[in-house]
């Protein structure tokens, strides 16, 4: 029997204890020939859907004509279960949507929890798959690096026994591809060892493992990309051209990555053709991924001493001839290599000096935020079961009297929680169908209904909304059995009695603070983004716009710049190495007059043409920039910003004696300070030399009054110069824009979960709200006659339930206040915290408050003191 | 002597007219046919299962089937006593019906 044909196996288990015991043999039976019959005729799902339908069909009335012992007074519990939901309806209403909602938010989270733990566990390997990092060390401080030099990979395999294979994973840098008559800038391609395929599980729908990487003129590409360029055709054979200069010929086709993967690539190409492109560093600079598989058992901290002794010895060998670079190296190795397992890269890989923490705080963040808004939609659900308990005194001791036991009024409460708690089970499934396209938009992942349909997420489903309908349910329960039958009936024991009615306050205190912690949370992290993505740099951003140069449009690198320059719609036009929005390059190695040989700073570094900090607006404020009226700028001259001087430790470095990234020559100016890097980050020194075949980015200075014109210009231009490579023109704006990418999905997801906390607060809120003015009707009715007017009541109505959220403010502010600084500590250049930010939350959930509860009051306040003094 | 109900006697009736193979889907299916109310395992179980306390029905247990993962299959055939108590059903709807061609309503 085909596995995709089997029942589920839950609900046939659920079915199987709902049936008679002698029968539940050939019922079971029955039910498996027509669910296979479905299944012959509408397919695996219906047949599923349909076997779920009987479940909660035909339970029921086999419970009805059960002759069970005990099971009798259980129908009687769910037939009242029913009938109170149907008495109530309003109630009921708030109470299942309260908790469905709060069920579909904690399923959602739960989701997104669980496939941010899965990364990379699907490789067959994954438990012996590694990427190798380092710890580099400058000035005694420690710097983690996950990158490693291309030279690296093939002396692991060799020399490390533990080591089964390794292979590097480089990038290509854009490539301009062609098939034919369609073009395209392609920038996830990745070249790779042939061992890559053996190592990670990344199944070929075509082609054949062993051998589809061994040509380094060869590539593999994923059925997404085979559809783009060659549709329905067989890719096999077809021939790329690349960057016009090469071609590239199609060996294998990989199947679409899963999105649980770090490593995400859409073509692969051997390691050997980063070689004929020139990427590749016959050097120990470090700029790849390299990964290893151990051997099954190997003890992880013996391979680290091994990789790094390795490095050490082969650093060593091939400078042995370069005494002040050995001298730098030492004799103890100062770089540590360690292997970083890939099922953890995902929640905790770190980069650089600082140890913030990796995306593990967002998973901690999210489950705690789940965990928030469940307890919020419980203790809703416990406050409305509380409040009705009042009109069920009567039934409460007629029961006692006719001889119910504590006991079985508990079982009772119990049962109608759970009843209640099912329902809302059902409803919340149905609203995680209708959100899930939703929630995949914006939390970037992509669920399917098939999560649902998983057993496992059933179950935990089940555990969460029982466990919720039994936490929710004992207050009720306990409350209300203990219930004196005499007092009830006589009907004086409808108020409550003074503690329950803090302890429902309390709770509604509870509730409203936690969502204004959220409130709070969203906030400043939108405060947070709004800061970093409008902060002024140090240079005219909003000025710029650039075009990446690739392959061969690096040469035409001085025409275009001359070319544009002709019309004065372009201000300027200058280039560098890594675009101003994120210069990475860093080294070591610095020489300067006095310098103290002890210290070894880390110092970022990138090469740029003459007329760069005119082009982009960088102030100079000590010395000059770079001009092509010095001969000697072009190989001599360094500029550095106002962190390199502090390491120098000098008033004015200028005119001073400076060696860097295999230069030597003079300071010939200061640059102020400006951001380089995400603003996580303190601005780090930073040096510029000239180098104008290093420009990979064209940056042009434009007025952005004139934008569109000159945009308009610019693209021209390249096409005229540039007729085969499609014109790239960026605002600098939007690359940063998609720096900050995590946090604006973190700032959306707060935003909607502080949204469904205020929600179900404010159901609790209103649900609370009338029953404290049906209750007092009598009381208004006998105040509106003595002469109370409408603002009085609304007053009285009113203001019991801002105290109640004036108090969650005070409590709220605190913790909020703890968690926000702590989070923004996490970002060296910050937002401040002001009051607004906490003001404006307290307004917002008193307004939010008194809006809820404004319908109940106005009705109380225009309600006729006649009817109300009527009724009994 | 108690009344059959519609229920119960469509269910006796079809058991009787599946003469040869009259199990639970069997019945079920016919049942889905001919008449308008849809018809659910639970829906036709019940019935069967209070007529064959009342003495209407007796029940045969066949060999188990791999086709219904391996379970018996459960043959129902009339008694007389459910004979008896069809046939009493129709000649009280009979007399009851007797001479009215059509029900006229003011």
């Amino acid at each position: 029997m085909r596995s995709e044909n089997k029942i589920p196996a839950f609900a046939k288990w659920l079915l199987s204890k709902t049936l008679p015991m002698s029968e539940s043999d050939f019922l079971l039976g029955d039910f498996e020939f027509c669910f296979n019959r479905i299944v012959e005729d509408k397919g695996h799902f219906s047949a599923v859907l349909w076997y779920w339908l009987q479940l909660f069909k035909t339970a029921p009335e086999f419970i009805k004509t059960s002759k069970r012992r005990g099971a009798l007074m259980f129908k009687n519990y769910i037939k009242m279960a029913f009938r109170n939901m149907i008495r109530y309806k309003g109630y009921t209403f708030l109470n299942v949507t309260g908790l469905a909602l709060g069920l579909a938010c904690c399923m959602l989270i739960m989701f997104w929890v669980l496939d941010e733990t899965s990364y990379n566990a699907f490789h067959e390997n994954a438990d012996n798959l590694f990427l190798v990092e380092q710890d580099q060390s400058y000035s005694g401080q420690k710097f983690h690096v996950n990158v490693t030099s291309y030279i690296m990979g093939p002396f692991l395999t060799d020399e490390i026994p533990e080591v089964k294979y390794s292979t590097r994973y480089a990038g290509t840098g854009t490539l301009l591809m062609r098939h034919e008559e369609i073009l395209n800038y392609e920038r996830r391609v990745r070249a790779v060892d042939p061992e890559f395929l053996d190592m990670f599980t990344f199944p070929l729908l075509d082609g054949d493992k062993n051998t589809c990487l061994d040509d380094p003129y060869s590539i593999v590409i994923d059925e997404a990309t085979a559809e783009k360029y060659f549709g329905d055709t067989n890719p096999i054979g077809k021939v790329f051209t690349v960057n016009n200069q090469y071609s590239l010929t199609v060996t294998g086709v990989l199947k679409d990555l899963p999105t649980n993967s770090t490593i995400r690539f859409r073509m692969l190409v051997s390691i050997e053709f980063t070689k004929t492109l020139g990427r590749f560093g016959d050097n120990w600079g470090n700029n790849i991924f390299t990964y290893v598989q151990t051997i099954p058992g190997s003890i992880k901290a013996d391979v680290n001493k091994k990789m790094t002794d390795l490095v050490f010895r082969k650093m060593r060998d091939r400078y042995s001839d370069q005494p002040e670079l050995l001298s730098r190296i030492g004799d103890e190795p100062s770089t540590m290599f360690m292997l970083d397992p890939v099922k953890r890269i995902r929640l905790y890989q770190t980069f650089g000096f600082s140890n913030a923490p990796g995306r593990v705080q967002f998973v901690y963040i999210f489950s705690i935020i789940a965990i928030f808004i469940l307890l919020i939609a419980c203790i809703n659900f416990m406050n409305l079961s509380t409040a009705r308990a009042a009109n069920r005194s009567k039934e409460i001791g007629m029961r006692k009297v006719t001889g119910a036991l504590k006991r079985n009024l508990i079982t009772q409460f119990y049962v109608e929680a759970i009843t209640l708690s099912l329902l809302a089970m059902v409803l919340s499934i149905g609203l995680i169908i209708i959100f899930l396209p939703f929630f995949n938009d914006i939390s970037g992942k992509t669920f399917t209904l098939a999560v649902l349909q998983n057993r496992n997420t059933l179950l935990g489903m089940f555990i969460i909304t029982l466990t919720a309908g039994i936490l929710a349910g004992s207050y009720p329960a306990l409350y209300m059995s203990r219930f004196n039958p005499i007092k009830s009936l006589k009907g004086s024991a409808s108020k409550g009695s003074k503690s329950s009615n803090y302890f429902r306050k309390g709770l509604v205190v509870f509730q409203f603070s936690l969502s204004i912690i959220l409130i709070i949370g969203t906030m400043v992290v939108f405060k947070q983004l709004d800061y970093m993505l409008n902060k002024y740099l140090g240079y005219d951003k909003d000025a710029i716009v650039f075009i990446p140069l690739r392959g061969n449009s690096v040469d035409s690198y001085p025409e275009l710049k001359s070319e544009l320059l002709q019309n004065p719609l372009v201000r300027n036009v200058s280039g560098l190495w890594q675009n101003i929005s994120g210069i990475g390059a860093n080294g070591g190695g610095a020489e300067w007059e006095g310098k103290d040989p002890e210290i070894d700073p880390l110092i970022g570094f990138n090469f740029v043409d003459y007329s760069i900090t005119e082009t982009l607006g960088i102030e100079i404020v000590n010395g000059r920039s770079f001009s092509v009226e010095h001969a000697t700028d072009a190989e001599e001259a360094f500029l550095v910003n106002e962190e390199v001087v502090k390491i120098m430790g000098v008033d004015s470095p200028v005119d001073m004696h400076f060696e860097f990234w295999g230069r030597s020559g003079k300071i010939v100016g200061v640059m102020k300070n400006f951001h380089y890097q995400r603003l996580n980050n303190n601005i780090q020194p930073l040096v510029f030399a000239v180098n104008q075949t290093a420009v990979r980015n064209l940056m042009i200075r434009i007025d952005p009054e004139t934008y569109t014109e000159a945009v308009e210009y610019i693209n021209e231009t390249w096409k005229r110069v540039l007729p085969n490579y499609p014109s790239q023109v960026t605002y600098l704006n939007d690359n940063f824009q998609g720096m900050y990418q995590g946090q604006q999905q973190m700032g959306d997801l707060f935003k909607y979960f502080a949204f469904l906390a205020v929600l179900i607060a404010c159901l609790g809120l209103f649900g609370l709200a009338s029953f404290a003015s049906e209750q007092r009707t009598k009381e208004f009715g006998i105040r509106k006659v003595l002469g109370a007017t409408e603002q009085n009541i609304v007053y009285l109505l009113g203001s019991e339930f801002v105290k109640l959220v004036v108090f969650s403010n005070v409590l709220a502010m605190p913790v909020a206040w703890y968690f926000v600084n702590n989070w923004l500590e996490g970002y060296a250049y910050r937002t401040e915290l002001g009051i607004f930010v906490f003001a404006g939350a307290g307004v917002l959930s008193l307004l939010i408050a008194l809006l809820t509860v404004s319908y109940q009051s106005i009705r109380a306040a225009i309600s006729n003191p006649v009817k109300s003094l009527r009724y009994e | 002597m108690k009344y059959l109900t519609r229920q119960e006697e469509m269910v006796l009736l079809t058991v009787y007219r599946l003469k040869d193979d009259p199990y639970l889907v069997n019945i079920m299916d016919y049942l889905n046919e001919s008449a308008d109310k849809k018809w659910s395992i639970s829906s036709v179980y019940v019935p069967l299962d209070r007529l064959s306390s009342m003495g209407y029905l007796v029940t045969d247990t066949g060999a188990p089937t791999a086709k219904r993962g391996g379970k018996a299959i459960k043959h129902y055939r009339l008694t007389e006593k459910g004979a008896n108590a069809l046939t009493e059903v129709k000649r009280i709807h009979e007399t009851m019906w007797d001479g009215i061609e059509t029900i006229i309503t003011d």
